[in-house]
């Protein structure tokens, strides 16, 4: 599930940062220095509590807090109750 | 006057229900400090300075006596979270005016990298009297901090400047007027060290220097040279809050002062960026279209 909502965050941020591009495997990168401005900021918020249908509370809204794809997947994941999903690993 | 009070009286019933410092400055606080009468300035708001943990129950109250949000979208909300240090304003209304309440996070602007302790900032606040009713209020240098980090906002934001007459002789009168009005508890040592504290001195000078173009007083005079550095005089004929913005005056500061529009004296100098970034603001501030 976490997986899905990353996948829907990088979506989003690569759709409003102008000339950046965040991959999948970039998402501890820092959005700002990949292009994120304060409009872009705004547009990527108002997008995400669109598609997943929710309100990002006051607190989580600043550059420091959802800065990075990693970051807004887990105040969103938080939002929505997502459990806590152990890292997969091989049963030798 | 009836007005004043009844929304000093809708002020009261708040902060009735809020118990974490604050301190309420600009309006009628800083009529009083300046000039001796809590009218002597006519003021549309009451501006109230909050720890951002105390926002929460601020809004509480605020809603519990009445008040209602002014904001207009929900861009609108998250810029002001996220960049203006200022929530949407709230409004009480009355069968012909409203009472509005704008809450304050922070003495800086959004576009510097200056951060201030609140708490701390706050922590010494005084009791005032305004038409009856007890407030608690910055001490008299902190208000002059106050006043000149506004007034450095408002001459130099390249929306406010873009949008609205944001350089005004009383901007001035009220400063110069708050100085030495309290001139034993803004002494220059004590000025001096608390604006090294907080890391303002280029704009302590920049707001005095001008104050200083209009009053020619001997002991404003001390306080400038004392204020005078190589950083303060290069932010003299610019504009623009940081460093990506900056720009330099066309125009000498009597045209300035003088210009009803100051959006002529600064259209030819403004970037796509610059204007795509007044275009927000509108929207988020003003309800205008992009």
């Amino acid at each position: 599930m976490k997986e899905v909502i990353a996948d829907k965050v990088l979506e989003i941020v690569n759709t409003n940062i102008e000339n950046g591009f965040i991959s999948s495997n970039q998402f501890d990168a820092d959005l700002c220095a990949a292009g994120m401005d304060s409009i872009s900021f705004i547009r990527i918020i108002v997008a995400l509590e669109e598609e997943f249908d929710i309100e990002i509370p006051d607190e989580k809204l600043l550059l420091a807090e959802m800065n990075t794809v990693s970051k807004i997947t887990d105040v969103i994941s938080s939002i929505l109750k997502v459990p806590y999903e152990a890292d997969s690993y091989v049963d030798e | 006057m009836i007005i004043t009070k009844t929304r000093y009286h809708d002020l009261s019933e708040v902060l009735s229900h809020f118990n974490m410092p604050y301190a309420i400055v600009k309006g009628n606080v800083l009529s009083l400090l300046a000039y001796n009468s809590p009218i002597k300035r006519i003021s549309g708001d009451i501006d109230i300075l909050l720890n951002k943990d105390s926002r929460k129950e601020f809004v509480l109250a605020l809603k519990k006596c009445g008040f209602i949000s002014n904001a207009k979208n929900r861009e609108s909300e998250v810029f002001m979270y996220a960049f203006s240090h200022q929530t949407p304003s709230f409004s009480k209304k009355h069968n012909a005016f409203s009472t509005d309440i704008d809450l304050n996070f922070d003495i800086f602007w959004g576009e510097t990298n200056k951060e201030i302790d609140m708490l701390e900032f706050i922590s010494d606040c005084i009791d005032l009297e305004i038409l009856g009713y007890s407030i608690k209020s910055l001490t008299p240098i902190k208000a002059l901090i106050q006043l000149i980090l506004h007034h450095f906002k408002d001459m130099n934001s390249i929306f406010l400047l873009a949008t609205r007459k944001s350089i005004k002789y009383n901007m001035f009168k009220d400063v110069y007027y708050l100085l030495k009005n309290n001139l034993d508890k803004i002494s220059l040592d004590k000025l001096y060290g608390m604006s090294s504290k907080y890391k303002i001195i280029s704009y302590v000078f920049y707001v005095l220097y001008y104050t200083g173009q209009i009053f020619d007083d001997e002991i404003l005079k001390q306080y400038i040279e004392a204020f005078r550095t190589p950083e303060g005089e290069s932010l003299l004929n610019c504009y623009g809050l940081c460093d990506k913005e900056r720009k330099e005056w066309k125009y000498d500061f009597k045209t300035r002062l003088e210009a009803e529009n100051l959006y002529d004296l600064i259209k030819d100098d403004l970037t796509e960026k610059d204007k795509e970034k007044i275009a927000i603001n509108k929207r988020v501030f003003m309800g205008g279209t992009e």
